[in-house]
This record gives structure tokens, C-alpha cells and sequence, in this order.
């Protein structure tokens, strides 16, 4: 069930409404077509086919198709309004039923709403909009066939038949709104009247009287206020002014044509031969759902869309630097190499004077009266053998220069002739490729 | 149904649209814009920025370090002049030889060299690519006195030739005259070409 303020919303669309009205066996068929939006109702046309089941259905469905025709609306599938005195309708009170529990427990109590056999019996109801009550509408099923019949010879299309109480409570609130207070309306039939009512007790009440014999309608306006249980009884109105239209009962069942999703579901006609309206009364509600479901699409792909494309910019970026920055790094490499080059070869020119240091500094270390045989130097000792008169402190001599360390002897110094011969290495400091 | 033909012709363009719409710019390789799961992307987008951010970075100092390559380039490219160039390795040793003759010809009295000894050029420098240059040896003995010896050390040092002393040894020659004995191994930085290809002479040997 739509909620009261959204269905405005959901108001749109074309019906056309057809009320078997008059004498028995004389009944004529009121025909208003409406188109409903959401800012209002407009009434398209209407006209009155008399005494229909005297004349042959193909001639009054003629002149139906043609109207209908005139007015754009021949896909129309029309909404019939029975006959009051046919059709039974109860109210039942279900507080506490869930929606998807409802139809069992109609169905567990329909069988006590009516004199009939189950099986001759179209049973429809619906829940009334705004409380716990149920109203529930019974016709035989030999009338329900017979209309089916008598309809489709004529060529109309049938959407549903329902009654007035259930019409009319159902357009009353089509567009969203709710009548303020009691509602107490009367309805011209042929032998009598038709009372049409709502209050705080007695959500819907609709029934038909017959007329005193003096014409007045006073005992059954009182006998209906009775029902109603209204506390101040209101001046009752005519059904026409209570909603707006002339023909109130055709226009009542073709707003429940117009509007079938938000109207009252009391639909005698059986499901399976309820004729679709145009397909184009979905598209608005496939193009929105469309949009709707594109534009979830959209934004659940967006952030990886947003994503995707930033992450392609960086790409291409990285792309258009990397170039550059592979450059740099092979360039400190070239760098580093160039240097190590420069380094390398001023290291070899400087091997002579590093080794005229070494000269020098053995020279001056090595003072007499210690001399030398031999001095044998390479990269990374030097070695020396001599005479002096003690070798001993030689070493540390020798340390004590910067140029080398870790001396030693390379053989035990031997005494001969009042002199030590010693035959001593030392380590190079420096480095030498 | 009451859709005419030409409405179901519309409706028919709008599918196949939406159809070619959807194909375009959703499928996985399409050369629209790629739709990745938000939350994959997330890391990749920080670790591309980031990326690229240390790629800026490095690219930055490309102008800065061209300008460095440059001149140690000319630095190491006026070293490399002094490079011992020769065809062959006996010519590179045969110019060390000489140039140690012209050192010893300006001492006076002149030294003579008594032997000398052509050694394997060796690999100088270089990283696993390999070498950056050779290293061409030659020993040779002579006899001197030890400021003779001195002299021709500084006159090596100062040659236009890449040349230095490796190696040498002094033994006590004559006392009288002080000279001594020298066994000096001299190197000379020649070009990479010339040092022999160890692969090579492997594979020769085979």
C-alpha cells in the first residue's frame, strides 16, 4: 500500500468508468472518462447508453468505441460499477492482520457474509485506507460471467467491476487527501436512494433504502445516522457535490480506472480476465527506474571510475618523467665512475713520490751508526736488513713514523763483531693501487 | 498493446544505444576510461603519486648532474691523455723504457740500465663490465747512487706519460763510491685494449 502522501504522486493516468444505474430490466449505463494527475482530476466526457440490454451489444459498444475513440482513450480498459442492489458489501474489522495475512483471514470469515453457495459466489475486498476494516464486496458469479459476456460482445474493455461504497471511499482519497470529519451523502436509485457514509466507527457504510410512501428519504437518512453512530448527525449532501461530478458513480469507478495501483482493490472480476491497459503507462515508470538504476550504477562505479582515470593521468606522467629520472640515475653512475677513474690514475703518478717518501723517511729513521744493506720496497711493506749497534728499539722507531706500522723482525736480530745485523719488515700505511 | 511501429523502432534505437553505451565505456578492455573496484585503486593511486613524486624529485636534478658529468668527464678525459698509446704492448713497454732511459741520460754520470724485463700487462680498475684501463710493468736493474735513484723517481712523477714506480729494491753496492744496486718495477697506465682477454687465451689453449 502506497503511503497517503506519495500517492499524489503516483496519480496519473486516463480511466473511463461505466455505472449500471436505473430500473431493472431497463438499466442504463452512465459512462464518464477522467484524466487524473497529480494537481487534479479533469473529466474528459461522458454520455449515457439508455436501456442497453434492450439494444444489441455491438451497437452500444459501437458508440462507446467511438467516444472512447474521440477522446484518445481506446486502450482504456473501463471500470464497471455494479448495480447496487447485486452486489453485497460488508464491512469486517481485522485489527492486528498483517497485509500478507489478510487475505486467509477474509477468507476464513467471507463464507458467514452472504446467503450463497461458495462456488456461485466472485468474492473481491480490500483493506480501507487509514484502518483496521476490511471491506468486502460479493456478487453471484452467474452476473460476474454474465457482464464478463455482455462486455466483451461489445467490444469494451474491462478492467474490473466493484461496487459504490468501495468507489467512492477510493476516490475520495485518490489524490491524497482525506475527507475532514463525517462524511454523509445520498445517492438518487431508481426505487429509492443509495446512503453513502463514513465516521470515526463506521469507516464505510454504504447501503441502499427504499423511499417512504410518501417519497420522504427522513427514516432512511435516520436508520443510516443510526449505523454510522455519528455524534452530531451531519446534513447529509448529495452524492454528485461529495465529489465533484455529475455522474458520481461512473466518475467514482473511472478515477478507479485511471488509478487502478492506488485505488481500493475490491475487483469482482476475476484476475485472469482483467484486461491490461496500454504499455505505455509503464514507460514513465521504466525510464525513471531506468535512471534510477543507471545513475546507482554510476555511483557505485564512480570512485573507481574517478580512480581509474586519475591513476591513467599519473601513468602517463610516469611515463613522460621516468625518461628523465632513469637519465639521472645513470648519470651518478657515470659520475661516481668518471671520479673513480680521476682517482685512480692521479693515484699511479703519485706512486714515485710516495715512494721517495718511504726513502726519505727510512733514511731519516734509520740514522747511523745503524746503515743499511737493503731496503726492498713495495705496495705495501717495506723491508730492510742492516747493521747498528741495537736493533731492538728499531721497531719502535719505525712506528713511531706515520708512514708505517705494525714492524717486526722478519729473522732474530744476530750479534757479530760488536754490531746487530737485523733484517726487519714493516706495513705500509697508505694504500698503493 | 497499442505501441505503433514507429515507437517500437525508437525503442528499439534507444536499446541498442544503451547497449553500445554500456559496451563502450564498461567493458574490461575498452578504450574508454577503465571503471577499477574503488577500493583496488586506492593503494595503487598512493603508490603511483608517491612514485611519481620520487621520479620529479630524481628528474629535478638531471640539469644539475649533467653539468657535474660534464666536467668530471673533461677532468677524467685530461688525465686519460696521459695515457701510454701504442698499438701493441711491447711498443707501450718500449716507451716506458725510453722515457726511464731519457730520466737516466740527464743524470751525470748517466746510468746504465743492465736488464730489463717486459712483465704481463694486468687490468687496472673497472667494475664487472671490466677493465677501466691496463697496468703495463717493466722491471728493470741498474746501478746508482741514491741520489741519482731519488732524481729519477721525481723525474718519473713528473713525466707526461702516466707512469710509477711498483716496486723496487736497493742493496749495497760499491762503498767507496756509494752507489747501490736497483731492481726497479715501473708501471705505465696503458689503454684497456691492450690487456689480454683471459677468455680468449683459454679458448686458444683448447
Amino acid at each position: 500500500m502506497i503511503a497517503p502522501g506519495l500517492k499524489k504522486l503516483f496519480a496519473f493516468g486516463s480511466g473511463v468508468g461505466i455505472s449500471i444505474e436505473g430500473a431493472r430490466g431497463a438499466e442504463s449505463l452512465h459512462i464518464t472518462a477522467v484524466r487524473v494527475r497529480p494537481t487534479g482530476v479533469t473529466v474528459r466526457g461522458g454520455f449515457v447508453i439508455e436501456d442497453y440490454r434492450n439494444a444489441p451489444a455491438a451497437e452500444w459498444g459501437a458508440a462507446y468505441t467511438e467516444m472512447t475513440g474521440k477522446l484518445g482513450l481506446q486502450h482504456v480498459a473501463a471500470t464497471v460499477l455494479l448495480p447496487r442492489h447485486e452486489v453485497i458489501l460488508r464491512l469486517i474489522s481485522l485489527p492486528g492482520v498483517a497485509d500478507k495475512d489478510l487475505d486467509a483471514a477474509v477468507a476464513f470469515q467471507v463464507d458467514g457474509l452472504h446467503p450463497y453457495d461458495e462456488a456461485d459466489v466472485v468474492t473481491a475486498w480490500g483493506r480501507l485506507e487509514g484502518s483496521d476494516s476490511v471491506a468486502v464486496a460479493i456478487a453471484r458469479r452467474e452476473l460476474i460471467d454474465g457482464y464478463t459476456t455482455l462486455f466483451a460482445e461489445a467490444g469494451v474493455k474491462l478492467a474490473g467491476f466493484t461496487c459504490t461504497g468501495a468507489a467512492v471511499h477510493s476516490g475520495l482519497r485518490l489524490l491524497g487527501n482525506k475527507p475532514a470529519g463525517d462524511v454523509f451523502a445520498i445517492g438518487p436509485l431508481d426505487s429509492g436512494i443509495e446512503i453513502y457514509g463514513e465516521s470515526a466507527s463506521k469507516p464505510l457504510f454504504s447501503a441502499a433504502f427504499e423511499l417512504a410512501a410518501d417519497g420522504s428519504s427522513d427514516r432512511a437518512v435516520a436508520l443510516a445516522a443510526a449505523e454510522l453512530r455519528f455524534e452530531t448527525v451531519p446534513v447529509p449532501v448529495e452524492l454528485s457535490g461529495l465529489l465533484g461530478a455529475e455522474s458520481a458513480r461512473s466518475y467514482a469507478a473511472a478515477l478507479t480506472s485511471a488509478c487502478p495501483m492506488i485505488s481500493n482493490s475490491v475487483n469482482l472480476l476475476p484476475l485472469d480476465q482483467r484486461q491490461g491497459r496500454s504499455a505505455w503507462q509503464w514507460v514513465p515508470t521504466v525510464a525513471l527506474g531506468a535512471a534510477v538504476l543507471l545513475a546507482a550504477i554510476g555511483l557505485a562505479l564512480f570512485p573507481g571510475y574517478r580512480n581509474g582515470s586519475y591513476l591513467e593521468t599519473l601513468n602517463k606522467e610516469i611515463s613522460k618523467v621516468q625518461p628523465l629520472a632513469a637519465r639521472a640515475a645513470a648519470m651518478d653512475k657515470e659520475i661516481e665512475s668518471a671520479r673513480a677513474r680521476t682517482l685512480l690514475l692521479d693515484k699511479v703518478r703519485l706512486n714515485s713520490k710516495s715512494d721517495m717518501d718511504v726513502l726519505a723517511a727510512m733514511t731519516a729513521l734509520l740514522a747511523p751508526p745503524t746503515w743499511l744493506q737493503s731496503m726492498d720496497v713495495s705496495a705495501k711493506q717495506v723491508g730492510v736488513t742492516g747493521e747498528t749497534d741495537q736493533a731492538e728499539p728499531l721497531l719502535k722507531i719505525i712506528d713511531q713514523s706515520p708512514l708505517f706500522e705494525s714492524s717486526e723482525f722478519a729473522s732474530p736480530p744476530s750479534r757479530a763483531l760488536g754490531s746487530e745485523r737485523f733484517n726487519l719488515r714493516t706495513k705500509r700505511t697508505e694504500t698503493r693501487p | 498493446m497499442t505501441i505503433s511501429a514507429r515507437d517500437q523502432k525508437l525503442l528499439g534505437v534507444w536499446v541498442v544505444l544503451v547497449a553500445l553505451g554500456y559496451w563502450f565505456y564498461l567493458r574490461p578492455d575498452s578504450g574508454g576510461p577503465s571503471v577499477i573496484p574503488a577500493a583496488a585503486t586506492a593503494d595503487s593511486v598512493s603508490m603511483a603519486e608517491t612514485r611519481l613524486a620520487k621520479l620529479r624529485d630524481i628528474a629535478a636534478t638531471a640539469p644539475a648532474k649533467q653539468e657535474i658529468l660534464k666536467k668530471v668527464s673533461e677532468e677524467v678525459a685530461g688525465r686519460e691523455q696521459s695515457l701510454i698509446r701504442a698499438e701493441t704492448v711491447p711498443q707501450a713497454e718500449a716507451q716506458m723504457i725510453a722515457a726511464l732511459r731519457e730520466l737516466m741520460g740527464l743524470e751525470s754520470p748517466s746510468i746504465e740500465i743492465r736488464s730489463q724485463e717486459m712483465l704481463t700487462v694486468e687490468p687496472f680498475g673497472g667494475d664487472g663490465s671490466g677493465p677501466s684501463y691496463g697496468l703495463a710493468p717493466v722491471r728493470v736493474t741498474f746501478e746508482c747512487r741514491m741520489a741519482q735513484l731519488v732524481n729519477v723517481l721525481a723525474g718519473l712523477a713528473a713525466r707526461p706519460q702516466l707512469m710509477g714506480t711498483r716496486d723496487f729494491q736497493i742493496t749495497a753496492s760499491n762503498p767507496k763510491e756509494k752507489t747501490v744496486r736497483v731492481s726497479l718495477t715501473i708501471v705505465g697506465v696503458v689503454p684497456k685494449e691492450l690487456v689480454p682477454d683471459k677468455s680468449k687465451k683459454g679458448a686458444a689453449g683448447l
